[in-house]
């Protein structure tokens, strides 16, 4: 009697499952399609919070607040929905107003009380470690550009977009993306061959 | 190629992001012009831009991201979140809750309740001030019918026939004013048909005295 063999099908990683899989599996599944959707961009979108904000706490509450907002969306899970430009287009919206309602969303947290001690001690480690990465010469240079060179730079540079990607995320043409990126170098090159001029 | 566009392509050039046609007339135009050249090998020259290495320190945040995101998902599908304005709702981006305090209902209700008051005071003084003068109107008929009747009966005692005393027996300034043109006159008139007519046909009870 033949006994059944035991085969292992090794799991693909939330990283390397693609948009079109997941809206299959959402199709079915929606809480499941939603579930890998946070897998495979939770870490990234919180990255990029943090390379903007430069402060977890801010960057936590930024990130969650994205997969919240995609929770909601019903679009989310439509074909030709192009949910990574989506999910980069609102999490960087929403850290460019994140100082303006810095004083209000604070008031809010601390009545939701939602932060324990041990958490709030990791985000002070990671604002460290920021702050030194980003005392290296290039990341420093950055600091001198516009708010919008400097996005543009973080995009394509940290997070790994594709000028596509990075125009679905801005909502800007092609062309913009290249003369935008390319006079963000330009004026970075300035900066990290004249940083004298930048302390003075 | 002019100069402007190579300080637009510099970094897909750089990045081979461009068409092959656009590569090849960029390279042409640095090979004529030494300023966009400098340019090219300047943003050429800079260091790659590394993102900041945060995996090991990020670890623990992380680990409790899905959590804390599970808790965010189901507080903001609750219609009573504790938040004091619409405009916290939408800086949290939550969804609004669905049954906000009807804070201007009062006031609207009060406004309304008031103006039907006055709207029944209204009505009711209306409404008095109509049965009053229809009260004015019967007591002034009731005493022009007295005075035609007692007019009646002298006539006819003094002359025994109301049809040839009557201009004699009423003066000019005795006659109701209120009779309509239309109306017949009183030589007209039989004795039997007077009754019927003061009573029925007057309806503007004014008496010159």
């Amino acid at each position: 009697m033949a006994q059944a063999t035991l085969k292992l099908v090794p799991q693909p990683s939330p990283q390397a499952i693609t948009e079109d899989e997941i809206k299959a599996i959402a199709a079915r599944d929606r809480n499941r399609g939603f579930d890998l959707l946070v897998r495979k961009y939770r870490d990234r979108i919180y990255y990029h919070a943090l390379y903007i904000t430069k402060d977890s706490q801010e960057a936590f509450d930024v990130a969650q607040d994205v997969f919240v907002r995609a929770y909601h969306e019903s679009r989310i899970f439509d074909e030709g929905f192009r949910m990574k430009a989506w999910l980069f287009r609102v999490c960087t919206n929403r850290c460019y107003n994140i100082v303006r309602d810095k004083h209000r969303r604070g008031g809010i947290l601390d009545r939701l009380g939602k932060q324990n001690d041990a958490l709030r001690e990791q985000h002070r480690a990671i604002d460290d470690v920021l702050a030194r990465e980003l005392s290296e010469e290039m990341a420093a240079a950055m600091e001198n550009l516009t708010p919008e060179h400097r996005t543009i730079l973080i995009l394509r540079y940290y997070d790994d977009l594709s000028y596509q990607e990075i125009a679905d995320t801005l909502s800007i043409k092609l062309g913009t993306v290249m003369s935008r990126l390319s006079r963000a170098k330009a004026r970075l090159a300035e900066h990290v061959q004249r940083p004298e001029e930048d302390q003075a | 190629m002019n100069c402007w566009r190579i300080q637009n392509l510099v970094a897909p050039f750089l990045e081979g992001e461009l068409p092959d046609a656009e590569t090849s007339a960029v390279a042409d135009h640095l090979e004529e012009c030494s300023d966009c050249d400098a340019l090219v090998q300047s943003v050429a020259g800079l260091p790659d831009l590394v993102p900041p290495d945060l995996t090991q320190a990020c670890a623990g945040v992380l680990d409790a991201f899905d959590d804390a995101l599970a808790e965010r998902i189901a507080l903001s599908a609750m219609p009573s979140l504790d938040v004091d304005t619409v405009e916290e709702s939408a800086a949290w981006g939550v969804s609004q809750p669905a049954v906000l305090p009807p804070r201007r209902a009062p006031a609207m209700r009060t406004w309304a309740l008031t103006a039907a008051a006055g709207l029944l005071v209204l009505l009711a003084g209306w409404s008095m001030h109509t049965q009053q003068r229809i009260d004015d109107l019967e007591q002034s008929l009731a005493e022009r019918d007295d005075l035609i009747r007692r007019l009646e009966r002298q006539v006819i005692a003094a002359n025994g026939s109301f049809d040839d005393a009557l201009p004699q027996a009423v003066g000019a300034e005795s006659v109701p004013v209120f009779l309509p043109a239309a109306a017949p006159s009183p030589q007209t008139l039989s004795a039997g048909a007077l009754p019927a007519y003061g009573l029925a046909s007057i309806d503007r009870p004014r008496i010159v005295r």
